[in-house]
């Protein structure tokens, strides 16, 4: 008698103990890159690595090495794990599609970020979309510099040279007419040419080449590129041309760490960021989802803006780069 | 020149009492995957391994051919990229058109390799560098360089059907593995693939018409890329110019680890089969296991070096 009831005691106690390590059980989430080779797409991938731990969730994920094909298999290796929520950043829309299903049929959360698949989020276990508006985050750009131009000369007054990214991608179409919405508002700012650099920083330097030549002193007052890279590399030919007029009058789109250095040092005006940012929305939003709280289908990130015309975007840079370099992060 | 070709050749021979050495790797794997995790051995990741490996797999039967007769197929890759945007473009008029039409294509190309090959006399190996280059820049120029959609719904559920709990991919995997090892051990055309791997002077002088044998070499080469390219449309459910970059070297890297050699004349598709359900395995463990992707890179070429090392070095 004695003898089982310490049986049944020490069967109580493993079970207790089970019970306290299930309830301690942290939530595992899965997460699939589509690719690993760009800074940006690796700064994406610690950022939810960081944002996991920070929250206090565990973390698997894996590398589409680039082809839908391979993410498609390798979600599918995830999902086996029986993750409490998938985190998916697809190649492609189209075919990675068929990731949601898999979801519905295993009942596990799925959130997209920066890119969707074809299904609409916010229907069944797609739960959110989170990313950015290249549109509104260009439009705020353009918007900054229509005032700055007012604040220097007086009036809304000026011209703008443009370097776009890659002839016809999304990012490219939403930069272009996201800027040109702001300016077009003030009929005197002017842009005056605009030509593809293709995103790389030595096409930026090649294209600014041929604007300063044709466009001489004083009638350039601002130069816009798409991304950080080519604006480094307009700034290298400004530089090397001896046009310190236009020194301190460079926007661009990304917000890379070597742009914002530059933008500490007052050779840059001012970037938008678009940072490869979004684990901690996404976590959060899957923590809400498995607490039953709802969560927003569609998340459009804020972008902030960089730069050193008042003492507020001055402070707020400065913190901003510091942290940078003491968490050595890219972007 | 030949003399020395034969003795390197000697030297390289894989030794056929290595031939119980790959399924005693296979089933090494096969154990050890199953020790190292639990959901290693359930019917689903049997499916996804399967599924995962098809177009590799499928992409491997024609690259042991090719391996046999002494050459190499670099392009296939890009076949596989531009069979997807032909049968994406083609599926909207007609699905059969759109099959037929991508296989006619894939199998043109083949016959370009071949006829290209056996008329200037090029290394295959710099010969199927250029036509990787040139076939994947038509799929983009015919595809803008965007993905192409129409590919059916019914055509797409394809990759992912079933039969009997095993995907039906499974069962059209085990019967091209057949049919390729039946030509290759029974049709003249087939023996006559390894005489020319072995010694194309001597098949030669053998009355065997080397250049015919190369240009139908590349030619199921091709057709067997469009059948990967059918099922890789299928399976990514769209036409993508820029897709299956580098899925020769794992079509290479399955029939090397099966003991092919790459100096023609040896090779089993049976033990090409295994190879690349070897690799599939490691990848497969390796992701259930959630090793960095970086690091997943070293162990596939690990196991390339200790399956032709130990090889090589037994002979």
């Amino acid at each position: 008698m004695r003898k089982m009831s310490s049986v049944l005691l020490a069967i109580v106690l493993v079970l207790s103990v089970a019970a306290m390590g299930f309830a301690q059980k942290k939530p595992l989430i899965a997460f699939s890159q589509c690719t690993m080779n760009h800074p940006w797409r690796i700064a994406m991938t610690n950022d939810v690595v960081y944002w996991a731990e920070k929250l206090g969730v565990d973390l698997i994920w894996n590398d589409g090495e680039g082809d839908a094909a391979v993410q498609l298999t390798k979600v599918r290796d995830l999902l086996l794990q029986n993750p409490d929520a998938l985190i998916i950043s697809p190649f492609q829309a189209t075919a990675l599609d068929p990731v949601k299903q898999l979801c519905d049929e295993k009942g596990i959360p799925l959130v997209c970020i920066d890119r969707s698949i074809d299904s609409e989020p916010g229907t069944d276990m797609y739960i959110s979309f989170i990313g950015k508006d290249n549109t509104k985050i260009s439009k705020e750009l353009g918007e900054f510099v229509a005032e700055y131009l007012n604040e220097i000369n007086g009036e809304y007054k000026g011209n703008i040279v443009e370097i776009q990214e890659a002839v016809g991608s999304s990012a490219t179409i939403e930069r272009y007419n996201g800027f040109r919405e702001a300016i077009e508002q003030h009929p005197d700012i002017n842009i005056i040419a605009t030509q593809s650099g293709h995103g790389y920083r030595v096409e930026g330097t090649k294209v600014m080449e041929n604007y300063l030549e044709r466009f001489p002193k004083g009638t350039i007052d601002i130069v816009y590129t798409h991304s950080d890279e080519m604006g480094l590399g307009a700034l290298q030919a400004i530089k090397a041309a001896g046009r310190t007029e236009l020194i301190g009058r460079l926007v661009t789109i990304d917000g890379q760490r070597a742009a914002i250095k530059t933008v500490v040092d007052g050779e840059h005006l001012g970037i938008a960021d678009y940072a490869p940012y979004f684990g901690e929305a996404a976590i959060k939003s899957i923590l809400d989802y498995l607490e039953g709280k709802p969560v927003e289908a569609v998340q459009m990130l804020d972008s902030n803006l960089y730069h050193m015309v008042t003492p507020e975007g001055k402070n707020f840079t400065e913190n901003y780069y510091n942290r940078m370099l003491a968490e050595d992060l890219f972007y | 020149m030949f003399k020395e070709q034969a003795q390197m050749k000697d030297k390289v021979r894989f030794s056929s009492s290595s031939s119980m050495l790959l399924p005693l790797v296979f089933i090494i794997v096969v154990i050890a995957c199953a020790a190292v995790s639990p959901m290693f051995f359930t019917a689903e990741n049997f499916r996804n391994i399967i599924v995962g490996s098809a177009t590799f797999g499928i992409l491997a039967c024609g690259m042991t051919v090719v391996l046999v007769s002494g050459e190499i197929d670099l392009s296939v890759g890009s076949q596989i990229a531009l069979t997807s945007v032909v049968m994406a473009t083609l599926a909207p008029k007609s699905l059969t058109l759109a099959i037929i039409g991508s296989l006619f294509v894939s199998l043109c190309i083949g016959l370009i390799n071949g006829i290209l090959l056996t008329k200037t006399k090029m290394p295959s190996f710099v010969l199927t560098l250029s036509t990787m280059g040139i076939v994947r820049s038509l799929a983009l120029v015919i595809a803008n360089g965007q993905p192409v959609y129409g590919v059916p719904r019914s055509f797409a559920n394809l990759s992912n059907a079933v039969v009997g709990n095993v995907p039906l991919v499974a069962y059209a995997m085990i019967v091209m593995y057949l049919l390729t090892w039946f030509f290759l051990k029974y049709t003249t055309l087939g023996r006559s693939i390894y005489a020319v791997g072995s010694n194309s002077e001597s098949a030669r002088l053998s009355g065997i018409n080397v250049n015919r044998v190369k240009i139908a070499t590349y030619a199921i080469s091709g057709f067997v890329a469009g059948l990967a390219g059918l099922f890789y449309t299928s399976y990514v459910t769209l036409g993508l110019p820029d897709g299956a970059v580098d899925y020769e070297t794992q079509a290479i890297t399955a029939a090397i680890i099966g003991g092919t050699s790459f100096f023609g004349g040896e090779g089993k598709v049976f033990n090409t089969f295994l190879g690349l359900f070897i690799v599939g395995m490691v990848k497969n463990i390796l992701n259930l296991m959630g090793v960095s992707p970086f690091v997943q890179p070293i162990a596939i070429g690990v196991l390339i070096i200790i399956a032709v090392g130990v090889r090589t070095r037994k002979s």
